[in-house]
């Protein structure tokens, strides 16, 4: 089998494109009374990023040679070691296939576009997403670096004209996070760099040898710290309110640009076309994600090739599970979100966060450093 | 004063039933093999001349077969002078490469009473002269191309490459055409296992005919389901000169005017023609161009179907008042419109191209002005329809290679029809699954969206983004994996030192 290859431009851009997927999960109210000092909240995000990151990291890197599943089998015995992964794989599903489908829907209907049906669109997204985690992590990662060439630069150009403009009051924070997310503690409970990165290690991590990888490790690090800063710097300089005006930042400042002088209302164009490029990314890096944890958890063969051309079983592979996962995320994404329960499914999908990306590793760090997890077969 | 003799004429010899090719008779069983019997004029006993007279050249048949074996002399050592004189000659009793040879134009010469044969080279070499490339014009670049043979073709390379690391290697293939395959590359630059896995590859190959550079395209290189072309065909000699020097490979089909190059990448083929363009900017300038070219190509009509029949909100009013005027009258929808067209697009194209010159651009000017002014005066497509269509073809023909302006005219398709179905979300998702599908394939091992993804940053400052003066390109493109990577030595640096 041929090994995964992942560098860490690859890297980058994954987290960078799961940093800016908006889930519509958050903890509200527990900053609230910051009130213009709120900018002490994604300060202390940033800090949070770097020390919980830092469990994975150490884990790993004392663990080369192994699956995140033999190191927590070594740790928390078989039965909590696979739970361990099982719970990680649960997150990481929420995260992608029911969360990101959940805003494709929401977005949908708040721009109450005639003629389009919404749950067919997100059917689409989720199938072209099955598409792209068929292939793997390699393959996704290619195609972002394909669209980061147009997107980033126009970005960064989004970013400079209202300076250009003199309208400092319209820097973009780039996090595409809507600002009452923000309110509602969307950074305190998981930091977005920190959450992009999970999801990196997760891939790479399915890979014995490759997840410590320093250009992995690299990769994953400065867009983490990137997205940090992007997010830090508007609360750093403006007050709340100010803030508070960017419900979609990006969008806003299209409109600043003013792209409707081309024949095209820039607001719903780039709601259309760019948040369908991100969300596609971390759609199927997610959904091959958990279909790869949850292969493992129940032991269902092993990784998967990096190309077609080479044997491509789907059957008692990971793969298997791609289908049943993508279309129970849908059915999931098209439940009501209004529906009774639906905040403490939140609170518990960020406790489940905190404990899988943050907590677990660090126990796993401090459980693993007395025993020797057993070496994994090499056909594994 | 020597009496000399005129020689008696050569005549047909009978087939007798056990003589030494009467094998080769019977196998061939055709009427247009013929047996010569060529006998001396001083005395020697006759020999059998058996050749195909469809494959002979008379002329050299006289010359190097006919004349030498009547002025052997049975004084001068006999059969030892007769032997000098076919001095080309190859003494072989193996009855698979006499057949083999009869049938590509040699002449087997038996002795009589013998079971060797001599193998004579008379094969009729008619190609046609070395012409201008009729399907990759370029303004300033060279203006010879390839022929149908490849003996002709390997000269043309090797003027421009005077070099002794150039490596040429033939296989014959074909069970029926027994089709002559040559792989090129130079020694020390193409990747050390790349050669090797191709002619691995040619040894596996099993088919009964090979029909040209296209045959082999698809066997070797595993060609799937996909529509891009992973491998670049080409009739222009320069151009394969230069992908050789950056440790690529070559492979040259006897018979065929085209040379396939392995491994492509789908940003090479906009590279085309380029080292003749004058100065970085004009380079970025044209190549520009051409990713726009094929991204209009691609993109329009589902632009088109998707703005205007899905995401109307989308468009300021002004805008939408003025194509919404356009349609008036057109009695179908939007996706229907744009699809029918497409194919009518398509089959104009098609016709032109598959008919002789002049009626081609009869096709192309009736299909182009007189079908589309006639559809909008019928009210059957609006002139803003004929607009998308008409941008759509220049784009698909600004790709500058056939192969993939058929690829872009056929992704088209899928794209147009999520695009009308799901408007901008449908288009979206669409260019996302066509990216997935060309970030899985490679080419040669070589990944296809190379160098965007994965990123090669300096192949992607020099050769596909930006570019830099031609004596600036200090390396090669990484993205071959060339074992030199370095193509010219840093400005004021004595190489020899």
């Amino acid at each position: 089998m041929t090994a995964f290859r992942l560098s860490s431009w690859q890297l980058f851009l994954l987290v960078f494109f799961t940093s800016f997927c908006v889930t519509p999960f958050g903890v509200s109210g527990l900053h609230a009374g910051l009130g213009r000092h709120i900018w002490l909240a994604s300060l202390a995000q940033a800090l949070l990023t770097m020390i919980g990151s830092a469990g994975v990291v150490l884990l790993f890197r004392r663990w080369p040679k192994h699956s995140l599943r033999t190191i927590a089998e070594a740790a928390l015995g078989p039965a909590g070691g696979r739970a361990f992964v099982f719970l990680a794989a649960v997150y990481i599903w929420v995260w992608g296939p029911v969360g990101n489908l959940t805003t494709l829907l929401r977005m949908i209907q708040s721009t109450q576009l005639p003629d389009t049906a919404p749950l067919l669109i997100a059917a689409v997204l989720v199938a072209v997403g099955v598409y792209g985690a068929l292939f793997g992590p390699e393959i996704i990662g290619r195609a972002s670096e394909f669209f980061a060439l147009p997107m980033l630069p126009a970005l960064a150009v989004l970013s400079l004209v209202p300076h250009l403009q003199g309208e400092f009051g319209r820097l973009l924070p780039l996090s595409g996070a809507p600002a009452d997310f923000w309110f509602e503690g969307e950074f305190w409970t998981f930091a977005l760099g920190l959450r992009g990165f999970i999801l990196a290690l997760a891939l790479a991590g399915a890979f014995p040898g490759q997840q410590a990888a320093w250009p992995i490790l690299a990769g994953g690090l400065a867009s983490s710290a990137l997205v940090t800063l992007l997010s830090l710097a508007p609360h750093t300089v403006f007050d709340t309110q100010t803030v508070a005006r960017f419900q979609f930042p990006t969008l806003e400042t299209m409109d600043a640009v003013n792209v409707s002088a081309f024949g095209v209302q820039s607001f719903l164009t780039v709601t259309m076309t760019v948040w369908h490029v991100i969300g596609w990314v971390v759609t199927a890096a997610t959904l091959f994600t958990a279909a790869q944890l949850f292969a493992e958890v129940f032991g269902i063969g092993s990784g998967g090739t990096a190309h077609r051309s080479e044997p491509m079983g789907f059957l008692g592979t990971h793969r298997t599970l791609l289908l049943p996962l993508a279309a129970a995320g849908l059915f999931v994404a098209g439940y009501p979100r209004d529906a009774q329960g639906g905040q403490w499914l939140t609170y518990a999908w960020n406790a489940l966060g905190m404990a899988v990306g943050v907590a677990g590793p660090w126990l796993l760090w401090a459980v693993t450093g007395r025993s020797r997890p057993e070496r994994r077969s090499a056909d594994s | 004063m020597s009496t000399r003799r005129r020689p008696a004429p050569p005549r047909r010899a009978s087939r007798k039933p056990n003589s030494a090719y009467q094998w080769l008779c019977d196998t061939i069983a055709s009427d247009d093999l013929e047996t010569v019997e060529v006998r001396s004029r001083f005395g020697l006993p006759p020999v059998t001349a058996v050749y195909l007279r469809s494959l002979v050249d008379r002329e050299r048949f006289s010359e190097e077969v006919l004349e030498p074996l009547e002025r052997a002399d049975a004084g001068r050592g006999g059969a030892a002078d007769r032997r000098e004189r076919l001095e080309h000659a190859l003494r072989t009793d193996d009855r698979a490469l006499i057949l083999n040879k009869v049938l590509t134009g040699h002449v087997a010469l038996y002795c009589q009473g013998r079971r060797q044969a001599y193998l004579v080279s008379t094969e009729l070499d008619r190609v046609r002269e070395v012409s201008e490339p009729s399907t990759e014009v370029q303004l300033l670049g060279p203006k010879d191309a390839f022929t149908e043979s490849a003996t002709t073709n390997l000269n043309l390379i090797r003027r421009r490459l005077r070099t002794p690391a150039l490596r040429v290697k033939k296989r014959t293939l074909g069970r029926l055409s027994q089709t002559e395959v040559i792989l090129l590359y130079l020694e020390g630059m193409a990747p050390p296992d790349l050669p090797r896995r191709i002619l691995d590859g040619m040894s596996r190959i099993d088919v009964d005919f090979v029909r040209g550079s296209n045959d082999i395209n698809e066997i070797l290189l595993g060609r799937s389901l996909t529509p891009f072309p992973l491998a670049q065909r080409t009739e222009r000699p320069d151009r394969v000169a230069s992908a050789l020097s950056e440790g690529r490979v070559a492979v040259m089909v006897d018979g065929s005017p085209f040379v396939l190059l392995t491994p492509v990448t789908l940003t090479e083929f906009q590279r085309d023609g380029e080292i003749n363009l004058e100065g970085a900017l004009s380079t970025v300038f044209v190549r520009w161009l051409r990713y726009i070219g094929i991204t209009i190509a691609i993109l329009t009509p589902g632009l088109y179907a998707g703005l205007l029949g899905v995401d109307l909100q989308v468009l300021p009013p002004e805008v939408l008042l003025a194509a919404a005027a356009t349609r008036e009258g057109v009695p179908y929808p939007i996706l229907l419109e744009i699809i029918l067209f497409l194919l009518v697009l398509d089959v104009v194209y098609e016709a032109s191209v598959q008919s002789p010159s002049p009626i081609g651009q009869t096709l192309t000017i009736v299909g182009s002005l007189i079908i589309g002014q006639a559809a909008v005066q019928a009210r059957l497509a609006s002139q803003l329809l004929v607009i998308v269509i008409a941008v759509t073809a220049i784009g698909s023909l600004l790709t500058m290679n056939a192969a993939l302006s058929y690829a872009a005219r056929i992704v088209k398709y899928p794209i147009t029809l999520l695009a009308g179905a799901f408007g901008l979300f449908g288009l979206t998702l669409g260019v996302v699954a066509l990216v997935i599908h060309l970030a899985s394939l490679k080419s040669a091992g070589v990944p296809y969206l190379a160098p965007i993804g994965p990123a090669k940053w300096q192949d992607l400052a020099t050769y596909t983004l930006l570019s830099r003066g031609k004596g600036n390109r200090r390396t090669r493109p990484l993205i071959y994996g060339p074992q030199d990577p370095v193509r010219a030595a840093p400005e004021g640096k004595d190489e020899s030192s």
